[in-house]
């Protein structure tokens, strides 16, 4: 007899043992670190958003190869001036409870996204990479009514987004796992902590939370209530925490792991060689930086920050000693989309020898010397390419500078709450831009958004204003690119390189595709 | 008749005898005295530090002719340079680590070992609440309280390993008190202080100095231990457990990386170890 998975899953329960699902129904995928939250409406973190996105559905989705379709909306219709936008739900649909899902639970969804009792992260989606009327005033608290937030359901299947300025890319951000809807009756009765609790947790997606161990994985069942049930396919998946990216290589080779998080940087060229088919490496839309710390006395001035950036050998560093195939950068938005001519610094042009010179001067000018050097910690996450790139921007920063830095790497979640705590002079950062072009990237960075890097330009937040009044995409990449020179300038970060999506992944599953957002959801792979 | 005897010797000159009559003890001897010495004044010679990087040889393979013999590491750092740094961090921590603790160890067992009763009692519940204690989450704490670094390496080090002495010690010292030159020494009016330094001590010299030297490769391979897990030292810095760390992660493309850290480190502990076996046999041959 053939068990379908619903009674595998009922009878597990039955006998309290967890998750005996057979290895070829699962399909086991890499997550890289631990997700720092599985909160639909919290969680920032891109790995984690892979998780998200095959539990909730948005109003949109994105396709393998980075494209845009329906979700839980079957069309849409935007006005002519590009400000209103009214999402159709698909007939019938439902929580993986049973419960009806309706407009009002993606309101509730962003509006808890706003509420700053939640402390998410994001609200600034909605009032800075794109502007939800009403949204900036429930973020900062002026207003607690529902009512005044742009984003409405005027009935059940229906979905109204009210914009304050035209917003191009406005699709491709729903498509990301940043608007998802939110299951009320559940989260009053449990709280935040109904996201991780398997036993209570009610999801929109393809698939539902069934197991949740920390440091090890989660485990998502299909969702028979999903509107698409009928063509998902692989009906368990696994995502396992691979903090170390040699050690999941290892279990990639012994069968454990179908698709990777990354590929350990000394093994590609080898990879290469012998699995050729297996080695998926595409461009992302992920943007290394480091950041420097304006709270600092030192790092308050411009001539250091830019002697610091200039110091730096991009080409070496990303060529010789990380070696894992990025692009060095020397802008923060370019690159994503080919139609935006966005600006790089201004050195961008010189030899790295004269850059080098003149980061000499500059920290001569700032007032350092080789008996007074400047001393720097650098706060990465622990993966391999993190701590390789920032060992080795140290040791660049010591021979060209004599600068003494050390390297601090943290467990992605810890560094992350480093960066908030501001315990660091320099941040490995990175941002991984939830659509392919450079709006994603720029809206971050506007102090108003209070990204958390304490950098004060109401010069910026204007250029951007001026840039998102304007419907036009071309006219618009020009005013970013103004917006993104006056970024630059400050040099309040270092722009270090863009990183590509590299994993590998197993000739039995099917239908993996490669696109810059880096999104393949489950329901769209099959496996053998 | 030959008298074989041409003169008296003290215990102490038999046992150095003993000692030096053990060949591979002596050769261990030798050989460990030589890599000391090389690690704390060999990267004298080179113009350039471990930590300088030189970005036109990364990850150099090894050639005697060039500027780096062995090679250099990902980053273009010399790679005998920063093995023979990590020698250094290594061994000084490993003595210095070894000598406070048997130090710390000595003197809290002979205390305990003498007064007896339930000042004994009280002490020896405290080591072993301290045995009883996670070491490597004992050490992560240490190092939040100490904030990182060498000096919170070594006190978690330390913190940890005066134990076993202790506990040695105190047996030792348990049966010396009630010998009679102790009782002859309490008799002769010397305070409690004056016997466990003067009488107690110096008679557990000979387990203390076996023990000391089991200590030495313990500790080092605590440090390299704690270090190759992330919470010892630091990068830049060079230890030869961060080293093998870096080593284990290369180790498929370029075993390079590994081999010569890890080489030093085994020979090391296996001198440390034979010259700790020479010890125990030169002074307790009835053990052999």
């Amino acid at each position: 007899m053939k068990m379908q998975p619903w009674t595998i899953l009922a009878l597990s329960l039955a006998l309290g043992l967890a998750a005996p699902a057979f290895a070829d129904d699962t399909l086991d995928r890499g997550v890289g670190s631990e997700w720092s939250s599985l909160d639909p409406q919290v969680n920032f973190d891109a790995a984690a958003g892979w998780i998200q996105s095959d539990a909730y559905e948005g109003l949109v989705t994105y396709d393998g190869t980075g494209k845009v379709i329906p979700g839980a909306a079957e069309k849409w219709d935007i006005t002519p001036d590009g400000l209103t936008y009214t999402f159709h739900l698909r007939a019938g649909l439902k929580w993986s409870n049973g419960d009806p899902l309706v407009g009002q639970d993606f309101v509730n969804g962003v509006y808890r996204t706003l509420n700053p009792d939640t402390a998410s992260e994001k609200g600034y989606y909605f009032y800075s990479v794109i502007q939800v009327k009403g949204a900036k005033e429930i973020s900062d608290g002026t207003s607690k009514d529902i009512a005044t937030l742009g984003v409405t359901a005027p009935d059940p299947q229906t979905v109204v987004m009210q914009l304050l300025a035209p917003a191009p890319n406005m699709l491709e951000l729903m498509g990301a796992f940043q608007v998802a809807p939110l299951h009320s009756p559940s989260f009053d009765k449990y709280g935040a902590a109904v996201f991780i609790d398997p036993a209570h947790v009610v999801s929109n997606g393809a698939y539902i939370i069934q197991e949740v161990v920390p440091q090890s994985h989660v485990l998502l069942a299909r969702n028979p209530n999903y509107w698409d049930a009928a063509n998902v396919k692989i009906p368990f998946v696994r995502y396992l925490v691979t903090e170390d990216v040699s050690t999941e290589l290892k279990r990639y080779q012994a069968g454990e792991i179908d698709i990777t998080y990354d590929i350990p940087l000394n093994q590609i060229e080898a990879l290469k060689k012998s699995i050729p088919e297996e080695v998926k490496i595409s461009p992302s839309t992920e943007v290394i930086y480091y950041s420097f710390n304006l709270t600092h006395e030192a790092l308050k001035n411009i001539d250091l920050r830019r002697a610091l950036s200039l110091a730096i050998d991009r080409e070496t560093l990303e060529g010789k000693i990380v070696k894992g195939e990025a692009i060095p950068d020397y802008s923060y938005a370019g690159g994503f989309d080919a139609d935006y001519k966005g600006p790089q610094i201004a050195e961008a042009t010189m030899t790295q020898a004269a850059r080098e010179a003149l980061a000499k001067d500059l920290y001569a000018k700032a007032g350092y010397g080789p008996d007074n050097p400047l001393k720097l910690n650098i706060v990465s996450t622990v993966s391999e390419d993190a701590t390789r790139r920032a060992q080795g921007v140290a040791l660049m920063w010591k021979k060209v500078l004599g600068v003494v830095a050390v390297n601090e790497p943290m467990e992605r979640k810890a560094w992350l709450d480093a960066f908030y705590a501001g315990g660091w002079d320099v941040f490995s950062d990175d941002l991984v831009g939830d659509f392919a072009g450079p709006e994603t990237f720029l809206s971050y960075q506007r102090p108003s958004a209070e990204p958390g890097y304490n950098w004060v330009k109401p010069e910026y937040d204007a250029a951007m204003d001026v840039a998102a009044k304007i419907a036009d995409l071309p006219a618009r990449y020009e005013a970013l690119a103004k917006a993104e020179k006056i970024l630059l300038d400050d040099y309040i970060f270092a722009p270090i390189s863009i990183v590509p999506n590299r994993h590998l992944v197993k000739p039995t599953v099917h239908g993996w595709a490669a696109s810059a957002a880096g999104y393949n959801n489950s329901q769209f792979l099959t496996l053998d | 008749m030959v008298d074989i005897t041409p003169r008296s010797l003290s215990t102490f000159q038999l046992q150095l005898r003993r000692f030096a009559q053990n060949r591979l003890a002596m050769i261990s001897v030798a050989l460990l005295a030589l890599i000391a010495a090389s690690c704390f004044f060999g990267p004298f010679a080179f113009p350039f530090t471990g930590e300088d990087a030189d970005f036109d040889f990364i990850g150099a393979p090894i050639d005697l002719a060039s500027p780096h013999p062995f090679g250099t590491d990902d980053f273009g750092r010399d790679l005998l340079l920063r093995v023979l740094e990590g020698g250094r961090i290594s061994l000084a921590i490993g003595f210095l680590g070894a000598i406070t603790a048997g130090f710390i160890g000595v003197l809290y067992g002979a205390v305990a070992g003498y007064a007896g009763g339930r000042t004994d009692r009280l002490m020896m519940r405290m080591v072993e609440i301290l045995y009883g204690f996670p070491y490597v989450i004992l050490v992560i704490l240490l190092s939040l309280l100490f904030g990182g670094g060498n000096v919170a390496l070594f006190a978690a080090i330390v913190f940890t390993l005066w134990l076993t002495p202790a506990v040695i010690v105190r047996a030792q010292a348990q049966s010396l008190s009630k010998r009679e030159f102790v009782e002859a020494a309490r008799a002769g009016g010397m305070t409690p202080w004056q016997i466990v330094l003067e009488h107690i001590v110096p008679n557990c010299a000979s387990v203390v100095i076996v023990y000391g030297s089991l200590l030495v490769p313990e500790v080092i391979l605590s440090e390299s231990f704690l270090s190759f897990l992330g919470i010892g030292i630091k990068e830049p810095q060079a230890s030869w457990g961060n080293l093998i760390q870096t080593g284990t992660a290369a180790m498929d493309t370029d075993l390079r990386l590994l081999l010569l850290p890890g080489i030093l480190l085994a020979l090391v502990l296996f001198c440390l170890n034979f010259i700790a076996d020479g010890l125990r046999d030169a002074f307790d041959p009835n053990d052999r």
